[in-house]
């Protein structure tokens, strides 16, 4: 004989009252928000919709909220109806209302976003991104006070879930982000405090170096002398890190037996640095001088979504094989306004 | 006692006898007029010379005396040299004096001969020894023998005595007398004397090119140049040294013009466009050739149909033979053949130029003024349908289209009213050169190499000059010699040659060679092929010049290598794209893929034709050592 199952069926519930999520605390929200680099929002939405639309039948599509977030032109179109149905329940549950400020916080969820979108092509400082983000966060965390003060006020509503739960996927997104999110915090704000600087260095400024005989003019602002071993474990003549995190130069002594060949056929081949295959180019020329031939090679590829360069300035001089050695890993736009300056950089690097 | 004076008297009477005989016997060639001891200023001088204490570590010239006196017309020459030879090494290598004399114009007299050592002892040169040579008779306007006095007894520690006069006649000169007196050579100088004295017939003009060693005085008809204690010049290679030496020149007073009118009479002698040479033209040349094929006929005939033989005899110094002559015997010298290249170009209505060429100058500092004496040898310049040529009449590998290698940027004086020396235009490459190479490996690493070489211009007749004149078998012989030096001792490859007998613009040399594998498949590729050709010309266009300005003549080879790896390996790094732009010229090379196991490599070495001044050599061989670098082509690759 089989057991027999009991099946419960949870929307149709004994009470048929409307099921809204149970409200949680804002700060607690406020910080994943910010953990998963406002990714979280979006979820977010998706579950508010679905509250209101669970208080009042409106033809509202919960999924379709998912992008709202991130789409400015979707926050225009659907922010102020979202907001119109928002206060509609809110005016029936008597909340406090926003009055005006419903418009200055569409407003400003726009145009942050769009920095967010367009913070890497208009070569903005690596602050406003994260001022935007953050503001972003803000946002919503205002918003879901709102929401919870409504929520609070409902009557014959049932509410699921914890105050403190989550969905998997949610929590998938938060570890993410998380992970992301130290991992920024470590290379942006904690790694460049620990870097031992030698020096600033100005755009043009030449640096020299008799005793292997080489050169270098700098081009940019933001260069920074450092201690050996920042960007290398092995031992190097001069380390210098650049105006964003990926970007720096080594120069390595390749010593008396390394020939140019050799060593630019080493570094050509070498791959360490990209996900794929770079493309690589060299080219040789004459030192300003005309006693010694300079070889520079040029790689380019990727590492996962970003763009990496990589520069390879090989000299002779004082009978010695010494290489300036380039790294470039950025965002595209990023990428493309600093490689400029870095093969300006490796370019000058040439003997005394 | 008596036996002595017996003895002596015999002596001197043996002596007097044989003094007679051999002045009897070189009546005609060189004449002896030994000069008592006393009166010859040029033994005293060296006696002193044993008595100072100071004696030299090097060989030293310790006198060298020239006096030149005219007087109503007879020059009469004397020169005064006293060398030291320290050690027997200097004896070995410079025992032997030379004298240049004209033997048909002027009268050599030996007045001292003779070696003396630090003890005292004397030799006197025995006559008997006297050699009289033939000078370099290719390419010169004298007759000129070299006289050679080996000294007998000289030793180290010795001392050579020399005193010769040289008396000849004005009117017996084809052209207006000139010399060039150089004071210092290769040996210490401890005393410098010239002194020469005009008379009124023949007024004299003098210039030094460097004031601060040699100090002259002009006093009415004298000119009286001394110097002591001048170092030695600096011995180097690559060096036309009759620009860089020290020199005074002497030469009677006149204007190019007079220069020009004088050998352009002399030219005219020729009559160049006789009948006979209008015969042989129309025998050369048909209506149905255009200007340049008649003119690349003409030149053909010159020089290859009318053999070079030295012909300056009297009378023939400058005044080249009639062109019927020359035509009738099928030889003549370098004015000859010009004669009968400038009448055949006439006839055809090119308005060519006889040009002389100073073969052994190239400052135009040291031949400002007047006089036919620096140069030795003649050409043939003209336009044509817009381009220039200048056609040597006695070489006969080089096509028309390129200048004989060896008088480009020597000094030249066209003649014609109102010119002035100016230099044989010089080419801006000189050698150049294309060079395709494949190189196919098979399956097994086997390779084949295949090489075409094609010479242009001037270098194509340096290789037809050096490989025609050889049978096939010398001609494989030479070719392998030059491939082993030069590609690889491993194989003896197969040779084709293309163009040595035509007067042409290019001269081919094709190769196959087959190695066998020198390159393990099994194992990862890191490989070096020489682009060794290209590294010759490198090689050859280095200065080897330490102590003065160098002409590099220029440079343009190109070179394609086609490589085929047939799967062998991946190549994963190969030679890299190049543009060495320097001040003394540029390797560019630019790399392609031509297949997925197939890479070309083409490589372009030019260094224009300049002069590299003394302080830049080091700079320029240094520019060289980088391109040679350059020219190893380096491949780095994987197993499949």
């Amino acid at each position: 004989m089989e057991e027999e199952i009991e099946i419960k069926d949870e929307t149709a519930s004994d009470t048929s009252l409307p099921r809204v999520r149970q409200p949680r605390p804002a700060w607690q929200e406020s910080v994943l928000f910010v953990l998963s680099f406002t990714l979280l929002t979006s979820f977010w939405l998706v579950g508010r919709v679905r509250d209101l639309k669970a208080v009042g039948n409106i033809d509202f599509t919960p999924w379709l909220w998912f992008f709202v977030p991130f789409i400015p032109l979707a926050q225009i179109i659907g922010l102020p109806r979202f907001f119109d149905e928002l206060k509609r329940r809110e005016d029936g549950s008597t909340t406090r209302q926003w009055k005006s400020y419903t418009w200055a916080w569409i407003a400003v969820l726009v145009v942050t976003n769009i920095i967010v979108l367009t913070e890497d092509s208009l070569n903005l400082p690596e602050w406003v991104l994260e001022a935007s983000l953050i503001i972003i966060c803000g946002l919503f965390a205002l918003l879901h006070i709102r929401f919870n003060n409504w929520k609070h006020k409902l009557e014959k509503v049932e509410f699921y879930g914890k105050a403190s739960g989550y969905y998997w996927y949610e929590w998938l997104v938060v570890v993410l982000g998380s992970i992301v999110f130290i991992a920024y915090i470590y290379f942006y704000v904690l790694a460049p405090l620990f870097i031992d600087k030698i020096q600033d260095l100005e755009d043009r400024q030449v640096i020299e170096n008799s005793d292997l005989g080489f050169g270098l003019t700098i081009a940019g602002d933001g260069w920074v002398e450092v201690e050996a071993g920042t960007h290398s474990s092995d031992e190097t003549e001069l380390e210098l890190s650049g105006p964003t995190l990926g970007s720096f130069f080594i120069v390595f002594d390749q010593g008396l037996s390394n020939s140019l060949n050799g060593v630019a056929s080493g570094r050509a081949t070498l791959r360490n640095d990209f996900s794929g295959s770079p493309v690589c180019k060299e080219n040789r020329y004459l030192s300003n001088n005309e006693k010694s031939v300079i070889s520079y090679t040029e790689c380019n590829g990727s590492w996962l979504d970003e763009k990496v360069t990589t520069y390879s300035t090989i000299i002779i001089s004082n009978d010695r094989t010494v290489e300036l050695y380039g790294y470039l890993m950025d965002s595209k736009h990023k990428h493309a306004r600093q490689s400029e300056n870095m093969r300006t950089i490796a370019k000058s690097f040439s003997p005394l | 006692m008596r036996l002595n004076q017996r003895l002596l008297k015999w002596k001197a009477w043996f002596a007097f006898g044989a003094i007679l005989f051999f002045s009897q016997s070189f009546a005609n060639e060189v004449k002896i007029d030994w000069l008592e001891k006393s009166a010859s200023r040029t033994y005293t001088f060296a006696e002193e010379f044993i008595a100072a204490d100071d004696l030299p570590s090097e060989k030293t010239t310790l006198l060298h005396d020239i006096e030149i006196i005219f007087d109503a017309g007879e020059v009469t020459r004397t020169v005064r040299q006293v060398n030291y030879f320290p050690t027997y090494n200097d004896a070995h290598t410079a025992g032997n004096e030379s004298i240049y004399w004209d033997k048909e114009v002027e009268a050599l007299t030996v007045r001292e001969a003779r070696v003396l050592k630090l003890n005292g002892q004397a030799h006197r040169l025995n006559p008997d020894n006297i050699r009289v040579l033939d000078s370099d008779a290719y390419n010169t306007f004298t007759d000129q023998k070299e006289v050679v006095l080996p000294y007998s007894g000289l030793t180290d520690k010795s001392i050579s005595i020399l005193e010769y006069q040289i008396k000849f006649s004005i009117a017996d000169l084809e052209s207006s007398w000139s010399t060039i007196i150089y004071p210092v050579l290769f040996d210490p100088v401890k005393n410098f004397r010239l002194r020469v004295i005009e008379d009124e017939q023949t007024p004299l003009t003098y210039s030094s090119n460097n004031k601060d060693i040699i100090d002259c005085k002009v006093n009415d008809n004298e000119l009286e140049c001394e110097s002591a204690d001048l170092s030695p010049n600096k011995s180097d290679v690559d060096i036309i040294w009759r620009d860089v030496l020290p020199q005074i020149f002497i030469g009677e007073t006149q204007t190019w013009d007079d220069v020009i009118a004088n050998d352009l009479k002399a030219f005219e002698e020729s009559n160049n466009k006789d009948d006979s040479v209008q015969k042989m033209l129309d025998r050369i040349i048909d209506d149905g050739m255009t200007q340049r094929q008649k003119i690349e006929a003409i030149h053909k005939f010159v020089s290859r149909d009318i053999r070079y033989v030295s012909m300056s005899e009297l009378g023939h110094r400058i005044t080249p033979h009639t062109s019927a002559s020359v035509l009738e015997n099928r030889f003549g010298d370098c004015k000859d053949k010009s004669a009968m290249l400038h009448g055949m170009l006439s006839l055809i209505g090119v308005d060519a130029k006889p040009v002389l060429v100073a073969t052994k100058r190239s400052s135009l500092a040291n031949t400002r003024f007047p006089s036919t004496g620096y140069f030795d040898h003649m050409v043939i310049c003209f336009d044509s349908e817009k381009q220039f040529y200048c056609l040597d009449p006695t070489d006969s590998n080089t096509d028309i289209n390129s200048i004989s290698s060896w008088i480009q940027g020597m000094v030249s004086l066209t003649l014609e009213e109102g010119a002035k020396p100016l230099r044989i235009p010089l080419a801006p490459h000189k050698w150049r050169l294309n060079v395709s190479s494949s190189l196919e490996f098979d399956e097994n690493a086997n390779v084949v190499e295949r090489q075409e070489r094609i010479y242009h211009g001037e270098y194509a007749s340096g290789i037809r000059s050096s490989y025609g004149p050889k049978n096939d078998e010398e001609r494989n012989e030479a070719a392998t010699e030059s491939f082993h030096k030069v590609v690889s001792s491993l194989v003896d490859p197969t040779f084709e040659f293309v163009g040595l007998q035509e007067m042409a613009n290019t001269a081919i040399i094709r190769s196959e060679a087959k190695y066998t594998p020198f390159l393990d498949p099994r194992e990862a590729l890191n490989y070096v092929e020489n682009d060794s050709w290209l590294n010759r010309e490198l090689d050859d266009v280095e200065i080897s010049s330490k102590h003065y300005d160098a002409r590099v003549h220029g440079i343009d080879v190109q070179s394609t290598i086609n490589f085929d790896f047939n799967k062998l390996w991946n190549v994963t790094w190969y030679p890299p794209n190049l543009n060495l732009k320097g001040k003394y010229g540029e390797m560019t090379r630019f790399v392609t893929t031509t297949g997925k196991h197939k890479i070309q490599v083409e490589t372009r070495v030019k260094i224009t034709t300049q002069m590299v001044k003394q302080g830049e050599i080091e700079s320029f061989n240094e520019f060289l050592k980088l391109l040679k670098g350059e020219s190893a082509l380096n491949f780095v690759g994987e197993t499949p």
